[in-house]
C-alpha cells in the first residue's frame, strides 16, 4: 500500500510539474517613446489620367541607389521594348524627380535592340552605358533588366557592347539586391486615387509586416493599415494593403514602410505623392 | 505428489506476466514521460511564439492610436487581413472588440488586470476551441490589444502523438508477451524435461537420461541428474541381482529338500502306524518327530510355492466362483464351522478359485488361530471391488508391525507364530497380487484385527509370458498390474 502511495505521488508530481499553466504573465509589455510627426511633403504634379488607345508601361528608376518603379502611359505601339528604353533614357518626370527618383541612363546613352530569342532580349548600348564605375553600370543594367522583363516575352536580357556580348544573359534575380526592402508598385507618384487606396508591391521586412498610411497635405495621418506579405524576414513577398480614408480631396502622400521591433520607428519609408480624387 | 497438483505452464505464465508487466510499466512510464515533455515543450513554444508575435504587433498597433472608432476598425481590419485575430479595447474596464466573432473569447479579469498593470500576459480558453490569448497594452497608451491564436492544430498533434504512443505501448506489450512467453518456454523447458525424466525414473525407467545441451546451470543440472540416475540404476540393479540370487537359492534349496522330505514323510507315515507299538518312553519323541516332519513338509511346500510365484511360473484358471460357497467350503473342510461366521451378499466372481482359496484359507486360519471363535468373514461389494473382510477379536497387532506383516518370515509377535512357516501371509499377498486384488490389514491392539481382500469385480484377462499352458481350454491369465 505504501509503495502504491509513493508511486501515485510521483505520478502526480510528474503530471502537475509538467502541466502547462493555462494563464500567466510573459513580462512587461513593450513600451516605446511616442512616434514623431510625419515629415511635411510638397505634393508633386499629378500624372495624366489613363486614356483608351494607350499602353501603360513600367519604368524602373532609382532612388537612393536602389530600384524604384513608376509608370508611363503612352500611345499604343508594338515596339514596347523600344518605348520602355526610350522612356527610361528620358528620365523621371519633374514630380518624380522631386520625389527622389533618378536614372542612370540619359539621352546620351544610345541603345539598339537587336531582337528577342528564346525569352532573351539582346540590347546593345554604347560605351557611355558602362562608364562611371561597375556599381553605376550595374545599376543601369538593373534598370534595363527590370524594365524589359515586365513583358511576358522577355525573361532575360543580354547586353552587348561594340558587337560583343558584355556577359551572359541576366534576369531580375541577378539584381535582387538592388531592390529596397519595400517596393511600391501601386500607386505611383502623382496617381489619382480614391478610397480605399490599394497599395501593392513587394517587401522583404521583419515578420513580413508591411505598413502603410495616408498623410494629408498637412502631414496629418488620415488612414493607416498594415498587412502580412507572402514572405518576410529574409525573403521577398508580395503585399496588398487596403487603405480606406474619409476626408476629401487634394494632394496626399502614401507612405509604405515597416516598423522596427526595437524602437517602433518607421523604416525604409517609401513615400508616394498621390492626388485624392 | 504436491508437484503434480501444479497446473502445467503456471510458472511459464507467471514469468510471461512478469515480463509483460515490467515491459508494459517501463514503456508506459517512458511514453507518459515523453508525452508530457513534448506537450510541455509544444505548449511553451506556442506561448513564446505568440508572445513574440504579440510584442511586435503591439508596436505595430501603436500607429493606430488614438483608438477612435475608425482607427479601431482599421486596426481590426488590418489584423484580420494579415491573418491574425485580435481583440482591441480602449482601456481597462472598457469592452473589447473582436476582429473576428468566431475568435472572440472574453479575456478573464485576471488577464485584464495583468495587462492593465503593463504586463504581457496570456491565458488559454477552457473550452474545446483551444484558443491562446496573449494581451498587452499598446505602447504609449492604455489601449489593450489581445492577439488570439488557435491552438487546435497543436492539440491535434498532441492527440496524434498520444494515440501513437498508446498504440506503440500496446505493440510493446504484445511483443513483450510474445518474447516473454518464448523466453519463459525456453528457460523452463529444461525444467519440464527434468520433471518428466524424474517421473520416468520414479516409474521404474531407470535408463532415463537428460540431454546435456548447454554448458550453463541447466547443463550442470542435467549432468548431475544423469549421474544420480546412473547411480540409482546401478544400485537397484545390484539389489535386483542380489534378490534374484536369494530367490534362486531359496528355490534351489526347496527343490533339493523336496525329495528327501517326501521320503521322510513316507517313512514318518510308517512310524505313525507303529506308534502304538513303541515303548512308552519312545512314543513321545516319535510323536514330536512326526509333528516336525509335517512342519518341515509344509515349510518346503511353502518355499516351493513362493519360489514359483517369484519366478512367475504360475497359471491362473478363471471360472465363475461363488464367493460365499467357497468360504463355506473352506470353513467346513477345516472344521471351523462353529468358529467362523460368514456374512454379506452372495457374490459370484470370475477368478481362479484355487488361488483365492489359498488366500482366504490363510486369512481364516490366522484369524481362527489368534482370534478364537469370534471370527467373521464379510463379503461386501464396493464399486469396482468385492471386499472380503476377515475379522477376529484377538489381541491385535501393534501398529509398527503392520507395514511388515506381509514380508517373508516376519515375526511380529511370538503369539502369532504358532506352527506356521512364516510364509503364509507373504504367499497370500503374492496370490492376491496375482489375482489383481489388494490385501491390507487394520488392527487395533486389544480389540482385534481385520484383513481385507479387495477383489476386482471384473478383471481383464492378460497373457502371462512363461505361464503353464491352460488345461481344458482355460486361458492362463494374470490380472492387470500383476
Amino acid at each position: 500500500m505504501r509503495r502504491v502511495l509513493v508511486l501515485a505521488a510521483v505520478v502526480m508530481l510528474l503530471v502537475t510539474g509538467c502541466s502547462n499553466p493555462r494563464s500567466g504573465s510573459l513580462g512587461a509589455a513593450p513600451t516605446l517613446a511616442p512616434s514623431g510627426p510625419a515629415g511635411t511633403f510638397t505634393p508633386p504634379n499629378v500624372a495624366d489620367p489613363v486614356r483608351p488607345g494607350t499602353i501603360t508601361i513600367q519604368l524602373w528608376f532609382t532612388r537612393d541607389d536602389r530600384l524604384s518603379p513608376t509608370r508611363r502611359t503612352r500611345p499604343a505601339t508594338l515596339a514596347t521594348s523600344r518605348l520602355s528604353l526610350t522612356e527610361l533614357t528620358a528620365g523621371p518626370s519633374p514630380a518624380e524627380s522631386r520625389a527622389g527618383l533618378t536614372t542612370g541612363l540619359s539621352a546620351e546613352t544610345p541603345f539598339t535592340i537587336e531582337g528577342i530569342s528564346g525569352g532573351v532580349e539582346t540590347v546593345r548600348f554604347g560605351p557611355a552605358f558602362y562608364t562611371g564605375g561597375s556599381a553605376a553600370a550595374r545599376l543601369r543594367q538593373a534598370q534595363v533588366v527590370y524594365t524589359l522583363t515586365q513583358f511576358p516575352t522577355v525573361s532575360r536580357v543580354r547586353f552587348t557592347a561594340d558587337g560583343q556580348p558584355a556577359g551572359a544573359p541576366v534576369g531580375r534575380g541577378e539584381y535582387a539586391d538592388l531592390l529596397p526592402p519595400v517596393v511600391v508598385l501601386d500607386p505611383v507618384i502623382g496617381q489619382r486615387v480614391t478610397s480605399p487606396i490599394t497599395v501593392t508591391g513587394t517587401a522583404d521586412v521583419f515578420e513580413a509586416t508591411v505598413n502603410a498610411r495616408l498623410l494629408d497635405a498637412d502631414g496629418k495621418q488620415i488612414a493607416t493599415a498594415f498587412t502580412t506579405a507572402s514572405c518576410g524576414s529574409g525573403c521577398r513577398g508580395d503585399f496588398r494593403i487596403r487603405l480606406p480614408y474619409k476626408s476629401g480631396g487634394g494632394v496626399a502622400t502614401v507612405e509604405t514602410y515597416w516598423v522596427s521591433p526595437k524602437d517602433g520607428s518607421r523604416r525604409d519609408v517609401v513615400s508616394v505623392p498621390v492626388r485624392l480624387g | 505428489m504436491a508437484a503434480r497438483d501444479v497446473s502445467p505452464g503456471r510458472l511459464r505464465r507467471r514469468l510471461t506476466v512478469a515480463f509483460v508487466l515490467v515491459a508494459g510499466v517501463s514503456a508506459a512510464v517512458l511514453a507518459v514521460g515523453a508525452y508530457l515533455m513534448v506537450r510541455e515543450a509544444r505548449l511553451d513554444g506556442s506561448v513564446q511564439q505568440a508572445a513574440a508575435d504579440a510584442r511586435y504587433h503591439l508596436i505595430v498597433a501603436r500607429q493606430f492610436l488614438p483608438l477612435d472608432d475608425d482607427r479601431t476598425a482599421s486596426l481590426l481590419a488590418s489584423f484580420e487581413g494579415s491573418g491574425r485575430h485580435v481583440l482591441a479595447g480602449t482601456g481597462p474596464g472598457a469592452g473589447v472588440v473582436a476582429s473576428n466573432t468566431a475568435f472572440a473569447p472574453t479575456p478573464s479579469q485576471r488577464l485584464r488586470t495583468e495587462v492593465a498593470a503593463g504586463q504581457l500576459a496570456f491565458e488559454r480558453t477552457s473550452g474545446g476551441d483551444h484558443l491562446l490569448v496573449v494581451g498587452g497594452r499598446i505602447p504609449g497608451s492604455v489601449a489593450e490589444l489581445y492577439v488570439v491564436t488557435g491552438e487546435g492544430r497543436l492539440y491535434a498533434d498532441l492527440n496524434q502523438l498520444r494515440t501513437a504512443l498508446l498504440a506503440g505501448w500496446a505493440v510493446v506489450v504484445l511483443v513483450a508477451a510474445g518474447v516473454g512467453h518464448t523466453l519463459a518456454r525456453r528457460t523452463l523447458d529444461p525444467v519440464a524435461r527434468a520433471s518428466r525424466a524424474a517421473r520416468a525414473v520414479a516409474e521404474g525407467l531407470l535408463a532415463t537420461r537428460l540431454p546435456v545441451q548447454s554448458r550453463d546451470e541447466f547443463g550442470a543440472w542435467a549432468e548431475s541428474f544423469n549421474e544420480m540416475a546412473a547411480a540409482l540404476e546401478a544400485k537397484i540393479g545390484d539389489l535386483s541381482r542380489a534378490q534374484a540370487r536369494e530367490r534362486r537359492f531359496t528355490a534351489d534349496v526347496a527343490h533339493e529338500l523336496r525329495t528327501p522330505v517326501t521320503a521322510l514323510v513316507a517313512e514318518a507315515s510308517l512310524l505313525r502306524e507303529y506308534l502304538d507299538r513303541l515303548p512308552s518312553d519312545a512314543r513321545r519323541p516319535a510323536e514330536l518327530l512326526l509333528a516336525d516332519v509335517v512342519r518341515l513338509r509344509r515349510l518346503v511346500e511353502d518355499l516351493i510355492e513362493i519360489s514359483r510365484l517369484d519366478a512367475r511360473r504360475v497359471s491362473l484358471f478363471r471360472r465363475p466362483v461363488d464367493l460365499t460357497a467357497l468360504l463355506e467350503t473352506i470353513v467346513q473342510a477345516r472344521g471351523w464351522t462353529g468358529q467362523v461366521r460368514i456374512t454379506g451378499e452372495r457374490v459370484t466372481l470370475h477368478t481362479d478359485p484355487r488361488r483365492l482359496e489359498r488366500v482366504l484359507a490363510n486369512l481364516l486360519a490366522n484369524a481362527v488361530n489368534h482370534g478364537g471363535s469370534g471370527v467373521t468373514a464379510t463379503i461386501r461389494p464396493t464399486g469396482d471391488e468385492v471386499t472380503v473382510t476377515v475379522a477376529d477379536r484377538g489381541p491385535g497387532i501393534p501398529p509398527e508391525h503392520l507395514a511388515h506383516l506381509f514380508e517373508r518370515f516376519y515375526k511380529a509377535d511370538p503369539s502369532r507364530t504358532g506352527a506356521g512357516s512364516g510364509l503364509g501371509l507373504a504367499i497370500a499377498y503374492e496370490n492376491a497380487r496375482l489375482l489383481g486384488a489388494r490385501l491390507w490389514v487394520d488392527s487395533t491392539p486389544g480389540v482385534g484385527t481385520q484383513f481385507h481382500l479387495g477383489l476386482p469385480a471384473d478383471a481383464a484377462p492378460q497373457t502371462l509370458p512363461g505361464s503353464d499352458p491352460a488345461p481344458d481350454g482355460w486361458a492362463p491369465t494374470v490380472p492387470a498390474g500383476g
